[in-house]
């Protein structure tokens, strides 16, 4: 039932729904109506009768009283007019029947007379009548009486077609009423159920048109402001979002068909010129396949040839150095002039030989990628001062003029790998001396970029040399070539030095170059980066605070010279002026003087001539107005051991080209009155210890083995030596030594190990020997490597005297 | 068509004596009064008797006598023995039987608010109201209604249907 009243359609649902209301309420409202109306008319029905039967009582009585059967027979026969009485009876005071009436169309019924017999009929009290209704028919028994007194009783019983009229008409009203009720609500809900089905079937069929057509631009519309209204609003919402998302996605749809068919076109020329693309490349394949096995076996035979150099380099390092060291201890040995002459030009080719095959071990390094560079604070005015001291002598022996031009606005600290730098700076600055007779070179540089991770500096070497033709100054940097081959015996040199400086500045991520005119001078050019670091505190700097400001008066022909000085001056507040012959310097001096003022000290290059310098430091103007403190002459080193054999030269203060900020600062120092020595020579003297020491030697070499010894027992020490790691242990073990030179590289056991192992026992006795590695090529790795194993300090070979009277003083010093 | 049959069997019975029991007499007498009504002031109140004399043999007397304290109409039954007497005052209704007849009739006038009941031929035309006759084996009576409106007495259609209604004024003139 419930399964089926689910299939039906919704307007089909609510009209099951009213129809059963409609039909129920009817039913129950007609059901009371008909049945309050059923006991009224059973009532009516029931007082008609019992009032018949009083009236027929009454007539009656006089007939019962007086016995006259044939009057009351009469009497009862009139109860023919009231046709639903079936049968009456009359009974006399004892009971007995009296009279009877039956009527014409009376049905068969047998139970009348048995109803008072039985009972059920009572006798009637009090004049009531007694009545029973019941399904065989209405009986009603009344007593007859007589002024009050009982004389008889009468009985009557009706049929029940009254009341089965009024049933019948009841239920056909009732039919009526509903059949009529039915249709007319059938015919309301039909018109009323549009409003509510319509609606849905509108929506319905939206739905399927959506569905079927995909047509999203249907509409439905809004028949009244209830739920069914707010549906069908949701329902074209939703639609309208539906509509704009299918177009949207058509959309994109057609936009990507058009993508996939310009890719498509765009593939299919792609793949057309790929497939000639490829059949190009095989053939090319085929061509650097052949030119690729050509290359391989090029460059193999070109690295075999680099292994063998840097192998013959190395080897031929070892004899090299035993050669320099016995040559340098020979020439202490009390030669005549003769034999010390030759001595040295025997040292100098051996040096030249050294520096060469060093310059091939470096090339042939870099070349293989194993050079690695360092990266520690140094500053770059120091190290370019270190190679001017070194190079200075040979420039100012030939009369050129060596300068650097020191900015004090550069920075000067920065970290990098110093030793290479220096390389680099020795390299070019002493090419340039080399290839310049007369004039100058001169050293500048200038900071190109700058920040917080980078500095980069670019340096410029200018020197008045012979130049370099055009077609050529490319070619120089390129191995084992020069300008002219037969510059090479004109002016010396290996011609490695700028190919190694070349592949030095790119190392240091710069560059090279040179501008040159032939015979007026080149100048050299390289730039290289830094870490920029921070100016260490012990700067040479002095306190302007300090100082009162100066004035100096220079005596100085070389412009370069002269520029020079100003620089480093400048860097002390020191102000210069500077006047390029006697004449000038008396007018300038006298004006000076003469408007009130004065200077406060003269330099005078020596350069000049001793004879003028002599001359104007004698004369009148300078005597009178500088004093003698405040006379200093300048020059190179051979210039002041000329100078101090000068009988006028020999009592000023010397300041010593090329310069140092270190000499100038203490000049300016001692200008001001301040005491402190102007230290312009390092001095490198022989010291002899007071106690022998022991020193034990562990080398392989027997060549460095004797110069080690030789170079170690002039300097009064007590050496023993040993061959391996090995033997230095037993060594170590029966004797105690003052210190040890230790070589890294040994068979048997090298240094490293064995130095560990030294350590190791060493451990239990208190004291520490201390133990320094002895290198061929100190190396940025190499230094680490021997701290690790405990060591104490490195010396590099071959040993020079000065580096071992250092490690002495340091390590073995009172 | 009953009452056409009693009209017609008085004329051929009336000759003949009546002899009917005298306890249904006595009976149908007192029902007589149940259908009566007696004029105001012959019978004022509920407290006056409703006397029944009885100019009667001694057994119609007795019967008569054992209806006596019954209560008719609200009145109670109060029985008088006239005997040979002929004062019929205060008596409601007189049984005059026909051997008191003649002495009766010669001496008593008719009084209103007498009811005058006998049983013998010719009992209406002597001023009788209703007289007893023998029908069959059926007691009967007649009424002259004349009689009684001339006694001031209603009688009750239901006791007239009963009856045989006879013109006594004509009927009693002519004979």
């Amino acid at each position: 039932m419930k399964e089926l009243f689910n299939r039906l359609s919704v307007s089909k649902k609510l009209i099951v729904i009213n129809i059963i209301v409609v039909v129920s309420a009817l039913l129950l409202a007609t059901g009371v109506f008909v049945s309050i109306e059923r006991t009224a008319v059973r009532e009516r029905i029931i007082n008609e009768l019992v009032s018949h039967t009083q009236v027929i009582a009454y007539n009656v009585a006089a007939s019962v009283a007086f016995d006259d059967a044939v009057t009351a027979s009469e009497i009862l026969a009139s109860l023919q007019s009231i046709p639903q009485i079936q049968e009456s009876l009359i009974f006399n005071a004892d009971g007995d029947i009296f009279a009877e009436y039956v009527a014409t169309n009376a049905e068969e019924f047998s139970g009348g007379y048995s109803e008072i017999k039985s009972g059920r009929l009572q006798w009637p009290g009090s004049h009531a009548p007694t009545v029973v209704f019941s399904n065989e028919g209405i009986f009603v028994h009344s007593q007859i009486d007589l002024d009050n007194e009982v004389i008889g009783s009468i009985y009557i019983r009706s049929s029940l077609a009254q009341f089965d009229a009024f049933k019948s008409r009841a239920m056909l009203i009732v039919g009526v009423v509903l059949c009529v009720t039915f249709i007319i609500s059938l015919l309301i809900l039909s018109r009323m159920l549009r409003l509510v089905s319509d609606p849905i079937m509108h929506l319905k069929k939206a739905v399927s048109t959506v569905r079927k057509d995909k047509n999203y631009a249907v509409r439905v519309h809004k028949f009244a402001d209830d739920e069914l209204g707010h549906l069908t609003e949701a329902f074209n919402g939703m639609l309208e979002e539906l509509g704009e998302r299918d177009a949207e996605l058509n959309r994109h749809y057609l936009e990507l068909e058009a993508e996939v068919e310009d890719r498509t076109s765009e593939l299919q020329a792609a793949n057309i010129s790929l497939e000639e693309t490829v059949k190009a490349l095989k053939q090319a394949n085929r061509a650097i396949r052949i030119s690729e096995e050509n290359k391989k076996v090029a460059e193999e035979s070109a690295n075999a040839k680099a292994q063998f150099l840097a192998t013959m380099s190395h080897e031929l390092r070892t004899p090299m150095n035993g050669v320099l060291g016995m040559l340098s201890l020979l020439s202490e040995t009390g030669l005549t002039n003769d034999q010390e002459h030759y001595v040295g030009v025997a040292y100098e080719s051996g040096n030249l030989l050294l520096e060469l095959l060093n310059n091939v071990l470096d090339l042939s390094k870099i070349e293989q990628g194993k050079m690695v560079l360092e990266h520690i604070p140094f500053d770059i005015s120091d190290a370019i001062e270190d190679v001017f001291a070194i190079v200075g002598e040979s420039a100012y022996s030939k009369g050129v003029e060596l300068a650097y031009v020191f900015d004090d606005r550069l920075p000067t600290m920065v970290l990098g790998d110093p030793t290479r730098f220096k390389q680099l700076v020795f390299n070019i600055v002493g090419n340039a001396i080399k290839f310049t007779s007369r004039g100058y070179v001169k050293l500048g540089y200038a900071v190109t970029e700058e920040s917080e991770k980078i500095v980069r500096i670019r340096f410029e070497v200018e020197d008045t040399g012979v130049g370099i033709r055009e077609e050529v100054r490319e070619k120089i940097f390129e191995t084992f070539s020069q300008a002219d081959s037969s510059t090479t015996r004109k002016f010396g040199g290996t011609g490695l030095g700028l190919t190694l400086c070349r592949q030095l500045t790119h190392l240091m991520d710069g560059g090279i170059g040179v501008e040159s005119e032939e015979g007026k001078g080149s100048t050299f050019w390289f730039d290289v980066s830094f870490t920029p670091e921070m100016p260490s505190s012990h700067d040479q700097t002095l306190n302007g605070g300090q100082l009162k400001p100066m004035t100096l008066l220079v005596v100085d022909r070389n412009d370069t010279s002269a520029a020079a000085l100003k620089a480093y001056f400048d860097h002390y507040y020191v102000k210069l002026d500077i006047v390029s012959d006697s004449e000038e310097l008396y007018s300038t001096l006298e004006s000076k003087v003469s408007s009130g003022g004065g200077y406060d000290g003269l330099i005078i290059n020596l350069a000049i001539g001793f004879e003028e310098a002599s001359r104007i430091i004698l004369s009148e103007d300078v005597q009178c107005c500088i004093k003698l403190s405040q006379i200093l002459l300048t020059g190179s080193l051979n210039d002041r051991n000329r100078a101090k054999e000068d009988k006028v030269l020999l009592n000023y203060q010397f300041l010593v080209k090329p310069l140092r900020r270190r000499y100038v600062r203490e000049c300016v120092l001692r200008l001001q009155g301040l005491n402190e020595e102007l230290n312009s020579v390092e001095p490198i003297v022989v010291r002899a210890t007071a106690d022998i020491k022991k020193i034990l030697v562990v080398e392989d070499n027997w060549i460095n083995q004797q110069v080690a010894q030789g170079r170690l027992e002039s300097m009064g020490f007590d050496v023993s030596l040993a061959a391996n790691g090995e033997e230095a242990l037993t060594l170590l073990e029966q004797r105690v030594f003052d210190l040890v030179f230790m070589d890294c590289q040994m068979p048997v056991l090298d240094g490293f190990q064995a130095t560990r192992r030294f350590r190791e026992k060493e451990l239990a006795s208190a004291c520490r020997t201390p133990v320094i590695a002895m290198t061929a090529h100190v190396m940025a790795g190499d230094r680490e490597a021997c701290m690790r194993a405990g060591m104490d300090d490195y010396i590099a070979k071959p040993f020079k005297t000065g580096e071992i009277i250092k490690i002495m003083e340091r390590w073995i010093g009172d | 068509m009953a009452v056409l049959v009693a009209l017609s069997l008085p004329v051929r019975s009336a000759i003949a004596e009546i002899d009917a029991p005298d306890k249904l007499k006595a009976a149908y007498i007192l029902s007589f009064a149940k259908l009566i009504s007696w004029p105001q002031d012959v019978l004022p109140s509920k407290n006056a008797n409703l006397v029944f004399c009885a100019a009667a043999s001694e057994s119609l007397t007795n019967e008569l006598r054992n209806h006596s304290g019954k209560s008719i109409q609200g009145h109670r039954v109060q029985i008088v023995a006239l005997g040979k007497r002929g004062d019929s005052l205060g008596c409601h209704i007189v049984y005059i039987d026909p051997q008191h007849s003649f002495r009766w009739f010669e001496r008593v006038k008719r009084m209103k608010g007498q009811l005058w009941v006998g049983e013998e031929e010719g009992f209406i035309n002597k001023g009788g109201v209703i007289n007893f006759y023998i029908d069959g084996e059926k007691l009967r009576f007649e009424i002259s209604v004349e009689h009684a409106k001339n006694s001031s007495l209603d009688i009750s259609s239901r006791l007239l249907n009963l009856a045989k209604i006879v013109d006594s004024v004509k009927g009693g003139a002519k004979q």
